[in-house]
């Protein structure tokens, strides 16, 4: 009996990054995609104080809820906080999560928050019985609040680990046995770490449980000072393509290919860049769009947001 | 267990890939700031103060806020604080217009210049240092309700 309760008959489609307003980019990427994902941290706005939705991405997404689904992938969570993770971005998750649908949610499996303070960067967490001990409630606690799937990322491990008491890819399926929750497989990451001090990209996905991995992370970056950085700003790597392949040869459960891109590289490139990178995707994995009816979502309410939206 | 720690803090301290940590948060910072605080952050790059400025306002702010509206408007009442007049006045009039355009300025807020406030923002957008701002007394008045947001006035 297959434990993931999400096979996906069609197997994988496509999905890219959407987190600034830019119809003509929503447009464009919407024949090659079945899904879109999106980051809380960035498409919300604070004003007095108080979080929102940015009005003109809300209509974006709303405009297009009939033909993708939602993949919302924070990273303000910051899971792996001793003090706990941030609860204000769930209050964004429960103010956004009404007006979409949504297939999934993830957050990465790392911590941007030390006592209060934001790192701006993401940091890996130890591979420890004590860090399980943090985690696994905190999973249970978001799964249970929004009965939906959350899924985690592995992240990229730029600090030495600290005295790692798991492999990476035995504490990965420790947390899944033990909460249920899927797995994003970001191979770009894998490839950062493979560069940065020999990760051995084999072994981890010999060892690693891949039913439990849901979707599929892919991305381009950049390298500084001999490093090679998790950074999304451009475009894909024949390398990370072909890890791709073979990774999907072993995802049974994979039901998403996500290209991410920063929306701080798409004003850089231009969204026409995003476009044929798309396509590009699109074609080198011979994905089709496989349609979306919204069945789980609520059209009639969608319709009544983007007319009050419009209104507004 | 306390060995250990101090033995990853050496390891950690060694190690060259904390500078490139360091160097990803500083950029993300100053990416961030840059792009809310335009105005002001343009008057800082002319004047080679920038970089400083944003690591002095995260090494001297406790718990700087994630969202950019909450650490830009801190970062801008950090600046309205040191002891340059014009970056303090510039700063304090940014804050004003950031919170006008948002429709949350109803009532107006007046900032006090000693230059000319045109010629400081023409150095700040253009990034072009003028050779010297015209002294004298001004204020801007920012608000929702005015067009464009402020009127100047000359004081003398």
């Amino acid at each position: 009996m297959n434990p993931y309760p999400f096979i996906h008959p069609k197997g994988p489609s496509l999905s890219t990054t959407y987190d600034a307003h830019d119809t003509y980019l929503l447009e464009g990427v919407l024949p090659y995609v079945d899904f879109i994902e999106i980051t809380p941290d960035s498409i919300f706005r604070r004003r007095n104080g108080i979080s929102e939705i940015q009005p003109d991405i809300l209509k974006d997404l709303l405009s297009v809820s009939r033909d993708v689904r939602f993949l919302v992938h924070g990273v303000g969570l910051s899971i792996g906080s001793w003090e706990g993770f941030d609860a204000s971005y769930l209050d964004n998750l429960d103010l956004l999560l009404p007006h979409i649908d949504c297939a999934w949610h993830s957050e990465h499996l790392g911590y941007v928050k030390v006592g209060g303070d934001n790192l701006n960067t993401m940091l890996a967490v130890p591979r420890t019985d004590a860090m399980l001990e943090l985690l696994i409630p905190r999973i249970k606690t978001i799964q249970s609040k929004y009965g939906m799937p959350f899924l985690l990322e592995h992240i990229v491990h730029l600090l030495p680990d600290y005295q790692p008491e798991y492999s990476d890819a035995g504490f990965l399926n420790l947390l899944t046995a033990e909460t249920g929750c899927g797995l994003i497989l970001d191979l770009y990451n894998l490839e950062c770490d493979a560069h940065n001090y020999g990760f051995d990209i084999e072994s981890f996905l010999a060892e690693l449980d891949l039913g439990a991995v849901r979707e599929i992370h892919i991305a381009g970056g950049a390298e500084y000072l001999g490093y090679k950085l998790d950074i999304h700003s451009g475009k894909v790597a024949d390398s990370t393509l072909n890890w791709t392949r073979q990774a999907l040869a072993h995802t049974p459960n994979a039901e998403a290919v996500t290209y991410e891109i920063l929306p701080e590289a798409v004003r850089l490139h231009g969204a026409q860049f995003v476009i044929d990178e798309v396509a590009r995707i699109s074609s080198y994995f011979n994905f089709t769009k496989h349609g979306h009816q919204n069945t789980s979502g609520n059209p009639a309410a969608a319709d009544q947001n983007a007319a009050v939206l419009c209104a507004g | 267990m306390q060995a250990d720690s101090s033995s990853y803090e050496r390891e950690l301290a060694q190690s060259p890939s904390l500078a490139v940590v360091r160097d990803i948060a500083r950029w993300w910072r100053a990416y961030q700031l840059e792009r809310y605080c335009l105005i002001t952050s343009g008057l800082l790059q002319v004047q080679g103060d920038f970089e400083a400025a944003v690591a002095d306002f995260y090494e001297t702010t406790q718990n700087v806020p994630a969202w950019i509206e909450d650490a830009g408007d801190a970062f801008l009442r950090f600046i309205a604080r040191r002891p340059d007049p014009v970056a303090a006045s510039l700063a304090e009039f940014e804050a004003a217009l950031i919170a006008a355009r948002k429709g949350e300025l109803m009532s107006g807020r007046v900032i006090d210049w000693n230059v000319h406030p045109y010629e400081v923002l023409r150095t700040a957008l253009s990034q072009k240092m003028a050779n010297e701002w015209t002294p004298g007394r001004f204020q801007t008045l920012v608000s929702s309700n005015i067009d464009g947001y402020f009127t100047v006035f000359e004081m003398n």
